[in-house]
């Protein structure tokens, strides 16, 4: 009757105070696992949307600067060879990236080429009006090629542009891409992260490792850029936190922004490991204040249930003692309240 | 007493400890050695645009980077040997600046990498290395273009003299350039050229005084004696009046009419760039051959003004820097 009167109160009371303990605890490590999560996602990916604007700048800066060239008419307004030249060797002198210039007439045939590094090409009268760099160029007014490589190390992409006019041609701009490696490359993302860049199909354009970009390694099956390719682009929205993982396997923490004009998108991965740090050190923390909780509980719930079993004691040795027959002894219950007043 | 010895012993003992610790530390400092076929210049403007590419990267010669240059002051020969001494002194890579030293490094050492500047030829089709994307072997480095260059700077030449038709090229053995090239490009460009060795500085003055009137342009190839002896050619050039155009920016400086020549803060951070990646672990197979992609045209007007040769505007719009 003793023991059970104590363990019938003593061990729900343990479980409801720990239980509430527990619970609250692993409550608080899942939204820190959640914020934390979401606020590492966004710095990674506002590194993402600077690496993005930069790489827009250096693509806009081009197209820029052959959107003049290419709304110079041909035919009886137009200009001579010469000022097309002239202003093509302008061209090269402002933009280091783009090595050569050719312009197309409106029917599509090569009239000039000027390049930094071969002899320049005055009228060769080769037909490109078949050409995606033309076709494409009339249809939307600019044309980005896929990615290729000069010689398999150097990246480049031919840019072209149309005029818009009846009598206006297309420029067409071969740009090297080193300076987006060099965007990529400088990205500092903690200690193990980086910054990669992938075209609309999901093949790598600029990465800080090279050589998986000369690969030309097709990064479609990563979980992270398949969200990212079904994943609205609206800038102001939630941001998508996606665990995916990188090309070894290794669970990563990943971030990305999309590079417009040319629907490309730079990723920003932090392995898991380094991304949570913070985390599991708060993860423990609350593991240790639950378990010192677990044990201030426990004595206070004993020490609680003794208070209320003891009196009780008292009264039922007392009562026990009446029932024998002896009416005139006190029962000694000093708690100030009702059992004491059921003791007098 | 003898607590002063003890505490003597004892300050003996921490000192020796320190310098110790010191002299670990600068071991531990990585040594990039590099290798050139030329003569030690002052100021070292190549040099200093690599240090100033590797600062950007974190590093600092003498902190956590060390270089140790050699010079074969022209003599090609000695090259071998002070590549071994760089090997010997452990270097953690070599910086071979031109063919003949990149020769000498890799007869010195399969194991060490080496990074290869300013090479003039296709390194694919010189037989270098297997492929641009993964070089092979201990090699990696920077093509500087110039043979492929050989029709551009004939073009720039005729740009600036419209009446050109006869050009000297003015080489010597050492210049290894490819003649099928030039002649390519001259006939393209409706040129009909003159070789000119220059074997002996002694003869310069000769061999630029029989094509005298002969020529009404002469282009310059690379070669280490030509480049120590820049400023001398130009000299005989501008006497001769002979306008000359020449591959490095420095060739300008001295009195050549202008250069057309890789971008020497390209190649720079190109380098720092290599130099970076090797010393944090990556293998040179894994870095690929990189090519110079931004040139730089130096016009030298003085010259100019003493030939009496009127610089065009296409010429004048594209140059990078003019020498007034």
């Amino acid at each position: 009757m003793r023991r059970g009167l104590f363990l019938k109160y003593s061990v729900p009371l343990l479980f409801l105070v720990s239980g509430a303990l527990v619970i609250s605890g692993l409550v608080q490590i899942y939204f820190s696992y959640q914020e934390n999560k979401a606020a590492l996602a966004r710095i990674q990916r506002e590194k993402a949307v600077i690496a993005a604007v930069r790489i827009e700048q250096f693509v806009r800066e081009v197209e820029h600067q052959l959107a003049w060239i290419a709304q110079t008419p041909w035919g009886s307004r137009g200009v001579p060879l010469d000022q097309r030249r002239l202003d093509s060797l302008r061209l090269l002198r402002h933009v280091p990236s783009v090595t050569e210039v050719s312009h197309l007439d409106p029917s599509g045939h090569e009239q000039l080429r000027v390049s930094r590094l071969a002899i320049d090409v005055v009228g060769s009268g080769q037909d490109f009006s078949n050409d995606p760099k033309f076709k494409q160029a009339i249809a939307h007014k600019t044309y980005f090629s896929p990615v290729y490589f000069r010689k398999e190390s150097e990246p480049y992409m031919t840019i072209a542009l149309s005029g818009g006019g009846e009598d206006t041609g297309v420029v067409i701009a071969e740009t090297n891409l080193k300076f987006i490696w060099d965007v990529v490359a400088a990205m500092k993302v903690g200690t193990g992260g980086y910054a990669y860049v992938v075209d609309a199909q999901g093949r790598l354009i600029a990465h800080p490792d090279i050589s998986l970009v000369l690969q030309k390694t097709d990064l479609s099956a990563l979980q992270q850029i398949r969200a990212a390719a079904s994943a609205p682009t609206d800038e102001s929205g939630p941001v998508h936190v996606v665990v995916g993982t990188d090309l070894k396997g290794h669970e990563v923490l990943s971030a990305f922004a999309p590079i417009a004009p040319l629907g490309w998108m730079v990723f920003v991965d932090l392995p898991i490991g380094e991304a949570l740090a913070p985390l599991y050190a708060s993860a423990w923390r609350t593991i240790v204040l639950v378990l010192v909780g677990l044990g201030i509980s426990g004595i206070a719930s004993l020490v609680l249930v003794r208070r209320m079993v003891t009196p009780i004691k008292v009264l039922q040795a007392g009562a026990a003692r009446l029932g024998a027959g002896d009416l005139d002894q006190r029962i000694e219950v000093k708690t100030g309240d009702e059992l004491q007043a059921l003791g007098d | 007493m003898i607590q002063r010895i003890r505490r003597l012993a004892l300050g003996v003992h921490l000192l020796l400890w320190w310098v110790s610790v010191q002299a670990q530390e600068a071991n531990s400092v990585p040594i990039v050695g590099v290798l050139r076929a030329s003569s030690p210049v002052q100021p070292d403007p190549a040099m200093a645009a690599i240090l100033g590419s590797l600062r950007s990267l974190g590093y600092t010669e003498g902190v956590n980077i060390r270089f140790e240059q050699r010079f074969a002051d022209r003599h090609v020969e000695r090259l071998p040997q002070l590549a071994d001494e760089l090997v010997r002194m452990n270097v953690k890579m070599i910086v071979a600046v031109n063919e003949a030293s990149l020769l000498a490094a890799k007869q010195a050492t399969t194991t060490i990498p080496i990074i290869v500047i300013a090479y003039d030829h296709d390194p694919v089709a010189a037989g270098l290395i297997g492929s641009r994307t993964r070089p092979g072997g201990n090699v990696t480095g920077i093509y500087s273009r110039q043979t492929e260059l050989a029709g551009k700077r004939l073009e720039v030449l005729k740009e600036t003299l419209p009446g050109l038709s006869q050009v000297a090229v003015l080489y010597d053995a050492a210049s290894r350039h490819a003649p099928a090239d030039l002649e390519a490009a001259g006939k393209q460009l409706g040129l009909q050229l003159r070789f000119v060795d220059l074997k002996n500085p002694k003869e310069y003055a000769g061999a630029i005084d029989q094509i005298r009137g002969k020529v009404q342009g002469a282009t310059l190839l690379f070669s280490p004696a030509l480049f120590d002896y820049r400023a001398k050619i130009a000299t005989l050039a501008i006497e001769a009046g002979l306008p000359m155009r020449s591959q490095g920016r420095e060739f300008a400086v001295a009195g050549a009419l202008m250069s057309y020549a890789p971008d020497r803060e390209e190649v720079a951070a190109r380098t720092a760039y290599f130099i970076d990646r090797l010393l944090r672990g990556a293998k040179p197979v894994d870095l690929p051959f990189e090519e110079g992609t931004r040139f730089k045209l130096t016009v030298n007007m003085k010259t100019a003004k003493a030939l009496g040769v009127k610089i065009p505007e296409s010429i004048l719009l594209r140059a990078d820097e003019v020498i007034r």
